[in-house]
């Protein structure tokens, strides 16, 4: 009987996978570029205004920056053992890893919270009148800093929902883990969210610190 | 099987039209239609949504025209006029070219020029489906609304901090049909890379195909970058956070480097399907061989990539430092190299050929014509000094026009009286068509030709009022606006009918080479009774050794029908 | 859990393991460097250790390092495209 997992207008598993994950990638080259124009606006910002955006970066929460890229690593860890678990047949620690994975990036998003209500009270918004920091480009770096952590932050929370509907299609069906490329297919998006934590991580956290 | 390349590809005759099941009869609920997965059908959708957009973005292009027939700004407000020319570019941009070859015959025809059953995603097809319609009831709601004055390209810090019309619904609007389109795009290059049917290796592709595929990966490079400007233009102005605004550090240059990087390749979103078409057609009515096949693959290939090098030609007077002009300058004519090989190559493709002048080879021809003509002025544009001059004049209106509407929409014609016979199974009428195909050539010149002389003259674009000594030319614009308004309202009634009254099309009504054409039309749902197996590179009209046919039956013969 | 299973687990744990600790190693190196008084050199530093740990996420954690070519062509391309934009971007603002 074939699997359930294969779909129109496929008639194999491995093809289907191969054409999955050449799908993901794709989509993830689209995503490198979407986050490019954050990077490319930064960057040119950065080289105009240097002195300033070493100023802002001094400003931001290296605590909360750094914990939360130990909790990104960790759960990009915990995601790479669920999909080599679903694919070596060991769907029960796969189901394991996967509401561990998710439960980090919950952890991650309850720490960006504390972070963003620390912000807001220090009137770091560059938006809204008080901003402390006199510099003319720190508004600059404070306004890429909430756009690229708040996009990031809407992707994180697309992969929770997406590592929960691995959890949710294969209690049933385990199998289900081994035959549909979903599980590569989602870890490939949650490593990719956490490449680009990395990045912002150094250019958010890291600068005037010296 | 004698002196002709015979059996180009392996073929089985299929059952005769009429047969009760094809993809148009295989669900007759509205249901059926909304949650097909078919890519056929989803051509079909698209091309419905289209089509009310081409005429949304005509009647508002249309309006303008009128109050252009006199100096003094007396039809509409200014405001109004302002939102007119906006809704016009950004309704036909986003709303009619990016998606009109690529999701329609795109869509319809790419599985079944491969042999394949279906895209590699169908499900992800509709569901970017969904999101054109999404952002397009975005766009109508900004359109009641009130409209937006930003005039298409959103340039900050108007559209940030001034601009009293709704920009951020409009925004929102081509965010989200970008999305629509980068799926499409990421479908079709899996589609190709995973669905080529036994024997269709890379260089057998059809160039439509090629064009599809190179189309598509513009669509997923160029697309997320101008989501992210849409993104920081609209959080500048709904936060009144700083990025570009210039009182606070920020460059608004920036915004139109991000924006061009984006909407310069989009040019060649709209270009490249219409290279694709005319291949397809010129081959097919000349029942000549493309001429130089790979070359016309490399030239798409390249102009994808170095189509990405030259959006600086956009900003030669905005303050773009003239060392970066330079560089964008010869990337420009860089990129014009490719494009004028492939001009030779067509005609190179049409010499001694045995041609018939059907009507999608007019618009062909018309094509070739127009984009000639639209690729040369671009070059003058390109050149700085008379650039300083043309910026921002009727000369660069006219100039993408030839491109966008003489070459694009001109191949969407073709494409589609090419293909109608397979997608709805039934003939139109010829001589109608063929009159459509020359009114639409001469509409199109007596409007666009006399814009070339009054930019080149000094006349602005964009303006509401103008100086008297324009008018001449404006009244000879906007009555060939009417033409060619006639030239695009008359397919659509033989059209219509021949859906009713039209002679039954048969499998391959022009003896044309290509998988589209070996299987019913209307093809069946999954495309082929049985799967076509490729044994030979595509457009095989004649053998080798001997030229083409005057009888144009080679290939019926060769596939021993005649 | 039976002892099989647990041998199996640890087998296929073993290199994503060490990843971590290099990625953890990486990420200290980072945070460590970011204090110490490089001038311009420390976003040189911080930029190329947040690539390094970015390779070892898509080779090992991503799997590039047993995908096949066309697989790692299209991880590639977007991060090309981007320095389309770097390149031909900054001709503009290194020259102003």
């Amino acid at each position: 009987m074939p699997s359930v997992a294969l779909r129109e207008p496929w008639q194999d598993l491995g093809h289907q996978r191969n054409s999955a994950v050449l799908g993901m990638w794709l989509f993830l080259g689209t995503e490198i570029l979407f986050f490019g124009g954050i990077f490319a606006g930064y960057s040119v910002y950065r080289f105009l205004h240097t002195a300033d955006f070493l100023a802002a970066g001094r400003e931001t929460n290296i605590y909360y920056g750094s914990v939360n890229t130990l909790v990104l690593l960790v759960s990009s860890f915990v995601m790479s053992l669920g999909s080599r678990a679903a694919r070596a047949g060991l769907f029960r620690f796969a189901r394991l890893c996967f509401p561990v994975t998710a439960v980090l990036g919950m952890v991650f998003l309850t720490l960006k919270g504390f972070e963003y209500n620390d912000d807001l009270e220090k009137h770091l918004f560059p938006g809204a009148s008080g901003f402390p920091l006199p510099e003319a480009g720190a508004g600059l770096f404070w306004a890429f800093y909430w756009v690229a952590t708040v996009v990031h932050t809407i992707h994180l929370t697309v992969g929770i929902g997406a590592v929960f509907r691995l959890q949710i299609l294969s209690r049933d069906d385990p199998q289900w883990l081994n035959d549909s490329p979903s599980a590569e297919v989602t870890s490939l998006y949650w490593h990719f969210v956490d490449c680009i934590w990395v990045f912002l991580y150094a250019l958010i956290y890291l600068p005037g610190r010296s | 099987m004698s002196d002709i390349t015979a059996g180009a590809y392996e073929y089985s005759r299929t059952p005769s039209i009429g047969a009760v099941d094809n993809y148009l009869t295989h669900g007759r609920t509205l249901r059926s239609w909304l949650v097909t997965t078919d890519h056929k059908r989803i051509g079909i959708l698209y091309a419905l949504s289209i089509t009310v957009f081409f005429f949304i973005g005509a009647i508002a292009m249309a309006i303008v025209r009128l109050d252009l027939i006199t100096p003094a700004p007396d039809l509409v407000s200014d405001d109004t006029y302002n939102k007119l020319f906006t809704l016009h570019g950004i309704v036909m941009v986003w709303f009619f070219l990016i998606p009109s070859i690529p999701a329609t015959f795109g869509n319809f025809m790419l599985p079944l020029m491969i042999g394949a059953k279906d895209v590699a995603f169908p499900r992800l097809n509709l569901t970017s489906w969904y999101l054109f319609v999404i952002g397009a009831l975005f766009t109508i709601g900004c359109i009641v609304a009130g409209g937006v004055d930003t005039g298409w390209t959103f340039y900050t810090p108007y559209s940030s901090q001034y601009s009293h019309g709704f920009v951020i619904p409009a925004a929102a609007g081509v965010f989200i049909t970008g999305f629509s389109s980068i799926l499409t795009g990421l479908n079709f290059i899996t589609t190709i890379h995973s669905l080529r049917t036994p024997g269709m290796h890379w260089f057998r592709l059809p160039l439509f195909v090629w064009a599809m595929y190179t189309t598509s990966a513009v669509m997923i490079l160029a697309t997320p970058v101008l989501a992210m400007t849409l993104l920081l233009m609209s959080a500048e102005r709904f936060f009144g956070i700083p990025i570009f605004d210039p009182a606070r550090g920020g460059d608004p240059l920036l915004f139109q480097h991000l924006f061009w990087f984006y909407s310069h390749p989009a040019v060649y979103i709209m270009i490249l399907p219409a290279m694709g078409v005319v291949s397809e057609i010129f081959t097919c009515y000349a029942r000549r061989r493309i001429f130089g096949y790979s070359f016309m693959v490399y030239c798409m290939v390249g102009i994808a990539v170095v189509g990405f090098f030259v959006w600086g030609h956009h900003m030669f007077v905005a303050g773009q430092s003239p060392f970066a002009n330079l560089v964008f300058s010869f990337m420009s004519f860089v990129v014009a190299v490719p494009s004028a090989i492939k001009v030779f190559n067509w005609t190179a493709t049409l010499y001694r050929g045995q041609i018939t002048f059907e009507s999608p080879f007019l618009y062909c021809l018309g094509f070739l014509w127009l984009f000639t003509f639209g690729g040369l002025t671009g070059l003058v544009l390109a050149t700085v000094p008379l650039d300083v001059h043309l910026t921002d004049t009727y000369f660069v209106v006219a100039h993408f026009h030839y491109i966008m509407v003489g070459g694009s929409v001109s191949a969407f014609f073709a494409a589609l009286h090419y293909w109608w016979p397979k997608i709805t199974g039934r003939m139109y009428d010829e001589a109608w068509a063929r009159f459509a195909a020359i009114l639409m050539f001469f509409g199109f010149n007596l409007t666009f030709f006399p814009q070339f002389i009054m930019g080149y003259a000094g006349m602005p674009r964009r303006y509401h009022a103008y100086a008297p000594e324009f008018q001449i030319f404006h009244v000879l614009s906007t009555a060939g606006a009417a033409v060619l308004g006639a030239a695009y309202a008359l397919p659509a009634l033989y059209l219509l009918w021949s859906l009713r009254r039209g002679e039954r099309a048969g499998p391959n009504p022009w003896c044309a080479t290509g998988l589209e054409w070996q299987t019913e039309s209307p093809p069946p749902r999954d495309n082929f009774r049985t799967p076509p197996v490729v044994v030979a590179a595509p457009y095989q009209y004649h053998s080798e050794t001997h030229g083409p046919d005057y009888q144009h039956r080679d290939i019926e013969r060769a596939q021993g029908t005649v | 859990m039976t002892p099989e299973e647990r041998h199996r687990i640890i087998a296929i744990a073993r290199a994503p393991s060490l990843v971590l600790l290099g990625l953890v190693l990486l990420f200290g190196a980072n945070l460590g460097l970011s204090f110490a008084a490089l001038g311009r050199f420390n976003l040189v530093a911080n930029l190329l250790i947040a690539a390094a740990m970015v390779a070892l996420i898509a080779l090992f954690f991503m799997e590039l390092i047993r995908s096949s070519a066309i697989h790692r062509l299209a991880a590639v391309v977007g991060i090309f495209w981007l320095m389309f934009f770097f390149v031909l971007g900054f001709a503009d603002y290194l020259t102003r």
